[in-house]
């Protein structure tokens, strides 16, 4: 239980921060996409025997450059690229599992997620993680920002916007695979955009979306765990719908103070 | 006599394969308003985008006051203020924040963002979210942002669509001043001629790929533009 809640703190402060350009640049489909190409590399995994993880993040990243790529040169949109791809990479992964027929409970703990089955090991890659992207954040915080809101302007002031774009969509796939473990390829999408949806509802400006973000993220994460540990449900879907029931009630908030 | 703001000299411009200007060879001059004007899909946008190097040209060659056009140059003598539709403005940012992201370098906001935008009349706008601003104003916070680092060009991109005539007779008010008291060259594109004040200024026509420059007045009249 201990190790649970320190991934869920850690995991819901990830995707809280990478979440927020999810949302902004509209991306929704990017998260659930990569969750579901990493299933190629956790299958290799599987197979193998290897760690999961290295694999789901090669995946992960193959993925996020492979759609930057094509947007950059091809007239498609984000989202035709992104349904392309990830149903190629998770069709891949679905057949390397079908070579070893039979029940395979890790498997099931990477599509539904199984926060109770996290090990130090883990624990310590996603802390080298957070840090890694709060560093990210801190150096590179007004570029991150002037091409997420307008790319032509910044480009215009001399900022490698495609580099950007390549760091930003790179991060949300780490982002992405490390919270696979807590709540599941099938609902990892979920963690990134519920609590940065809800932060824009009621944010007054750019900065002030990172606080709201976390916050909320973490009260999600903490209620979900808590109360799947009580009424004996899955940990990922709990969170899930306490992220949603949040969402909910920051948009009531947010109509009546709009009102007023 | 100055180096013009750009140097056009025989440039072809695709677009997704389509030709949309070629042969184009014209001086920009400095200092002055310049229009660029032309039906839709004449290549005004394609042209101003080549301009700001988002687009490269096919063939041909541009210079930015006598030297090559190159994302340094851009950034050093550019100011850009897009169409405003195409701003996001459901992003949870707000005026102060979009104009700091201009401040890239020590020198650049000096006078501070609130300083900067008493120039325009604007400071009451400082703390707002743009999705709080009114089209006007959001195109006012777009100048302030441009002009932010005292670029020496300004390019607006149709800057007047969807604005209701008072908002348009004041912002054409603050690009005359720009132009008068800042030394500033402008350049504005537009497809309605019916706003545009012919006096003083110089314009680009641009028709079936290819582009005549020089008066306003002129250009206007030699064309038949007004009877479009």
């Amino acid at each position: 239980m201990q190790r649970a809640l320190i991934a869920s703190v850690i995991v819901a402060v990830l995707c809280a921060i990478w979440g927020i350009f999810v949302v902004l640049r509209k991306q929704a489909y990017l998260s659930d996409a990569v969750a579901h190409a990493s299933l190629t590399g956790i299958a290799i995994g599987i197979l193998l025997g290897w760690s999961y993880l290295p694999l789901a993040l090669l995946a992960g990243i193959t993925l996020a450059i492979a759609i930057t790529y094509l947007k950059k040169h091809s007239n498609l949109a984000d989202d035709t690229l992104i349904g392309i791809i990830y149903t190629f990479m998770f069709a891949i992964g679905i057949i390397l599992l079908s070579l070893f027929p039979g029940y395979r409970p890790d498997l099931f703990s990477y599509l539904f997620g199984s926060l109770l089955s996290v090990t130090w090991a883990d624990i310590i890659v996603n802390i080298v993680v957070l840090i890694i992207s709060a560093l990210i954040m801190m150096i590179f915080y007004r570029k991150l920002l002037y091409v997420a809101f307008d790319a032509e302007a910044a480009s215009i002031r001399g900022i490698n916007t495609n580099l950007y774009e390549y760091l930003i969509n790179i991060a949300i796939s780490i982002a992405t695979i490390v919270a696979i473990k807590s709540v599941g390829i099938v609902m990892v999408a979920a963690l990134l955009l519920v609590p940065a949806a809800s932060a824009k509802l009621i944010s007054k400006s750019f900065k002030q979306m990172f606080p709201n973000a976390i916050i909320i993220s973490l009260l999600a994460s903490l209620i979900g765990i808590i109360s799947s540990y009580y009424l004996n449900t899955p940990s990922g879907a709990t969170i899930v719908v306490v992220a949603t029931m949040l969402f909910f009630m920051v948009f009531g908030y947010s109509k009546i103070t709009t009102k007023h | 006599m100055d180096n013009p703001a750009f140097s056009i000299k025989n440039l072809e411009l695709r677009y997704k394969d389509n030709t949309v200007i070629s042969k184009l060879t014209c001086d920009i001059a400095a200092h002055k308003i310049s229009y660029i004007i032309g039906s839709n899909g004449a290549g005004k946008s394609t042209l101003v985008k080549t301009l700001i190097g988002t687009l490269k040209p096919h063939t041909g060659t541009i210079r930015i006051f006598g030297k090559p056009l190159d994302s340094k140059a851009i950034a050093e003598h550019v100011g850009y203020v897009p169409q405003y539709s195409s701003i996001d403005r459901s992003f949870p940012i707000t005026v102060n924040e979009m104009i700091a992201l201009e401040c890239n370098q020590k020198t650049h906001c000096n006078i501070g963002i609130l300083g900067h935008l008493k120039i325009f009349n604007a400071e009451k706008l400082i703390n707002k979210k743009i999705s709080e601003l009114s089209g006007g104003e959001l195109q006012k916070a777009l100048i302030a942002r441009a002009l932010v680092t005292n670029p020496e060009i300004l390019i607006l991109d149709e800057p007047f669509n969807n604005l209701d005539h008072k908002t348009e007779f004041d912002l054409i008010a603050l690009l005359k001043n720009l132009e008068a008291e800042h030394g500033k060259t402008i350049i504005f594109v537009t497809h309605d001629l019916s706003i545009i004040n012919l006096e003083n200024a110089n314009a680009l026509y641009l028709n079936h790929g290819t582009g005549v420059y020089g008066q306003a007045k002129e250009v206007v009249k030699e064309h038949q533009l007004m009877k479009i």
